[in-house]
């Protein structure tokens, strides 16, 4: 994955954060870059609760990002890993989270297609079935 | 003077498969039951290997009666008689067709008119026939080779044979003139003169031998001889009988003959030169006796078989082929290779588009025979350009079926192929059924359970979302090989789903991989309303489909040659991989644009809309009731039976804080 964020030296940012939210995690969210289906979000850095949910936080993004219930996204957290749903931020940050102490996540539409070509397409509808 | 009987070296018939494949042709497309004899014409020379009997072989030119014969040899005509059944090859009398066979020749040596014809074209003296039977259904010929020879005339050698340059040693010229007489002596039949002292020596064509034979003591009468043993070859004996007859002699002359031998190295070396008295019985043609029957494999008088099923029928010759490419692979590169069990393997292609096709020409290259495509759809004019199994003869007068188009076309490339096809719409979340679809819904619904059950792998290459949820349900609950494809506009996924309940063999470790579904947290619904034509279709990089296809079909391979098959663990490096082929990733994802691949694994998700345990139980007990809740009730009817909808989707109640991107204003914003 190629992440929009600098790379850089955020370590300082961190400690302070840490500090002052024990319990949250520092994430970065961003769109994949090469992204053409969703929206980005307006903002970046966010601290999550280490009780929350990967589960939660796509549905936080769907609703976040306007996504009606056909779009599906998925997330890429350290350029390489998906995250079970199940996990929580806490177990996730500890095994992923970048050595500047941020987690970085990624989020991009879910491949769909497979087949059908445009005329196809159209024709989808159960009560077209019959008809040529 | 030493005396002994010269014997003849029987020929020996050498039959090209091509000649078979010629005949087949032609007996199909023109002879049809007509038994009459075919003028046929085969081939003999010099043999260049040592101690061989003389070979008369035919092939596919030999229906060709004007063709030229091959370098260096010579054309003999043959006559073929097939008989229509087998039966009829047993019951034809053979002593009869041999006297029948030999009278044909000796009309010609008894007349004039013959005699000149066989001076001008002395081939006639080799003349053979071929009785056949030909199955050609199962390719099985059985046949018979003659080469009818008078009998009546003994032959003693006198003395020594004497090789060729010895015996021409006075002449210095010998060599120039042979080699400065290729044409004539390329008849097979020919006449040498030489001088009273030996010095003079010239070759002539067998039609000026009644003015060359006035003083048989100079002449010597030659012959290519294709025997490359000892004894001279089998057509000496009509010759022989030929001389006697041109020139009138009488019962215990002696005359000169030489064997030449040409070889490409050396023209004379081998040949050799002999003389022999012939002794026979005025009036022997009023009760002539002929020989010439061919010996079969066991050295008995009989017919020879051949069994071309395997080098002729088109599609017996294609499987072996294919199956020989694969085969290769197990001498060094891949010896663990399960051909047996890849030919046995069934797949459940779902989708016959761009990866369905794909993936099905892949499959065929792993000698995968067993496939079953599920689509829908027709063949549109848009699709042949990108669905490898389809042409543009598949789209007119509205379109073929596309499941049907694609198993025969499949068929059409190998033959070896077991193709079948449904065509049938999968019931799927959000696409609700009405009271007149219902019962095809219900017929559709049965035929998906049924393939999926029958199948050993199935491969998710459908178009949407929704479509996917269907199969996913019945791949977990029948514990099924479930192979997933979906594509973007230039990214692709391949994954395996985790085996499901349904697999008796699941372990702790395989349960940890989950399906399509278990990474969002909505449930599938219809996609395809209030989207624009390029957002519902699949509008992807072309490449990206091959690629998928490949990738998804290369894992099931991977997976088949596991020893734990659908359970094997996720590997992503070389180190954990046990499968001959290497790692078996979950999943693999491909993003075109940034050249990157990667194989991430993930766990199955408790509250899966469609691997999940709430849903699998659900199904179990209500099986299609189920299925029509899921396509009649609202989109969040799965959502409520997984506890989807109880997750929180907003900031404050979470407690998540936005930071401004700014890296020194650690101000928390919330969420709108």
């Amino acid at each position: 994955m190629i992440p929009l964020y600098q790379p850089g030296q955020r370590v300082r940012e961190v400690e302070q954060v840490r500090k002052e939210y024990p319990d949250k995690v520092p994430v970065i969210i961003e769109r994949y870059a090469h992204e053409n289906q969703l929206p980005p979000l307006d903002r970046s850095k966010f601290l999550i609760p280490e009780h929350v949910h990967v589960g939660e936080l796509i549905k936080i993004l769907r609703r976040r990002l306007q996504l009606n219930s056909s779009q599906s996204i998925f997330l890429i957290v350290n350029g390489r890993n998906l995250p079970a749903n199940a996990s929580t931020f806490a177990e996730i940050y500890r095994n992923e989270a970048d050595p500047d102490g941020f987690l970085y996540i990624v989020y991009a539409s879910h491949e769909t297609f497979g087949s059908s070509s445009p005329q196809e397409c159209a024709m989808t509808d159960y009560n077209n079935r019959f008809s040529n | 003077m030493a005396q002994e009987k010269l014997l003849f070296c029987p020929n020996s018939s050498q039959i090209d498969s091509t000649f078979w494949g010629s005949f087949c042709k032609l007996k199909l497309d023109v002879l049809g039951l007509n038994e009459e004899p075919l003028p046929i014409s085969g081939q003999y020379g010099a043999n260049e290997i040592p101690n061989i009997n003389p070979v008369i072989s035919v092939d596919h030119s030999s229906f060709d009666t004007a063709a030229n014969p091959y370098s260096g040899m010579i054309k003999v005509p043959g006559l073929l008689i097939n008989t229509n059944t087998a039966e009829q090859f047993k019951q034809l009398d053979k002593n009869e067709l041999m006297v029948s066979m030999g009278s044909a020749l000796l009309g010609k040596l008894w007349s004039e008119d013959g005699l000149k014809e066989i001076t001008k074209t002395p081939s006639i003296l080799g003349s053979f026939y071929i009785l056949t039977f030909a199955d050609l259904k199962k390719y099985k010929f059985i046949y018979w080779f003659a080469f009818p020879a008078v009998t009546a005339i003994s032959v003693e050698r006198l003395g020594p044979s004497e090789p060729v340059l010895e015996y021409f040693k006075n002449c210095t010229q010998v060599k120039s003139v042979f080699s400065s007489s290729k044409e004539t002596l390329s008849a097979g039949f020919f006449i040498v003169n030489k001088s009273e002292t030996g010095q003079d020596v010239s070759v002539k064509s067998l039609e000026s031998i009644d003015e060359a034979s006035k003083s048989l003591e100079n002449v010597i009468f030659g012959f290519i001889d294709p025997s490359s043993l000892e004894e001279p070859g089998w057509v000496l004996r009509n010759y022989l009988t030929f001389i006697i007859r041109k020139l009138k002699l009488k019962s215990g002359t002696v005359i000169t003959m030489m064997a030449h031998r040409p070889k490409r190295a050396s023209q004379l070396e081998k040949g050799y030169i002999f003389r022999v008295k012939v002794e026979f019985e005025e009036g022997f043609e009023a009760n002539p006796k002929f020989v010439g029957w061919e010996r079969n494999v066991k050295g008995a008088f009989g017919p020879r078989q051949v069994d071309l099923q395997m080098s002729m029928n088109p599609e017996k010759l294609a499987e072996s082929s294919v199956d020989l490419n694969l085969k290769l692979m197990k001498w060094r590169l891949f010896p663990d290779f399960n051909l047996e069990a890849m030919h046995q393997t069934k797949c459940l292609i779902l989708g016959a588009g761009t990866l369905g096709c794909n993936v099905a020409r892949c499959l065929m290259g792993w000698g995968i025979r067993n496939i079953v495509f599920v689509d829908n759809g027709k063949v549109s004019y848009s699709n042949p350009a990108r669905q490898s199994l389809y042409t543009f003869q598949d789209c007119i007068d509205g379109g073929r079926n596309k499941s049907q188009a694609a198993a025969e076309n499949l068929k059409s490339i190998f033959p070896g192929m077991n193709t079948s096809h449904k065509q049938i719409m999968i019931p799927m979340p959000g696409h609700p059924t009405s009271e007149a679809t219902i019962s095809e819904v219900k017929k559709d619904y049965e035929t998906l359970v049924q393939e999926v059950q029958d199948c050993d792998v199935m491969f998710l290459l459908l178009d949407t979302r929704e479509s996917r949820w269907l199969p996913t349900v019945l791949g977990q609950k029948y514990g099924k090989i479930v192979i997933n494809a979906a594509l973007g506009f230039d990214s692709y996924l391949v994954m395996r789903h985790g085996p499901g309940s349904g697999n008796p063999n699941v372990s702790e470790i395989s349960k940890t991989l989950g399906c399509y579904f278990c990474t969002d947290v909505v449930a599938p619904g219809d996609s395809t309303r209030d989207r624009t034509l390029d957002q519902q279709c699949t509008v992807t990089r072309p490449g990206v489909s091959m690629i998928a296809g490949a990738l998804a079909v290369e894992m099931m391979a991977a997976l088949l040659h596991h020893p734990e098959k659908n359970c094997a663990k996720a590997s992503n490096s070389e180190p954990e991989a046990c499968s001959p082929l290497g790692i078996i990733p979950h999943s693999i994802r491909g993003f075109l644009s940034s050249g990157q691949t990667i194989m991430p694994s993930f766990q199955p998700f408790d509250k899966c809309t469609a691997c999940s345990e709430k849903i699998i139980q659900e199904y179990d007990s209500r099986g299609f009731e189920f299925v029509l809740d899921v396509l009649n009730e609202p989109a969040d009817y799965l959502e409520k039976l997984t506890g989807l909808n109880l997750l929180k989707d907003d900031f404050d109640s979470d407690g998540i804080v936005e930071l401004s991107d700014s890296e020194d204003d650690h101000q928390s914003v919330n969420a709108e």
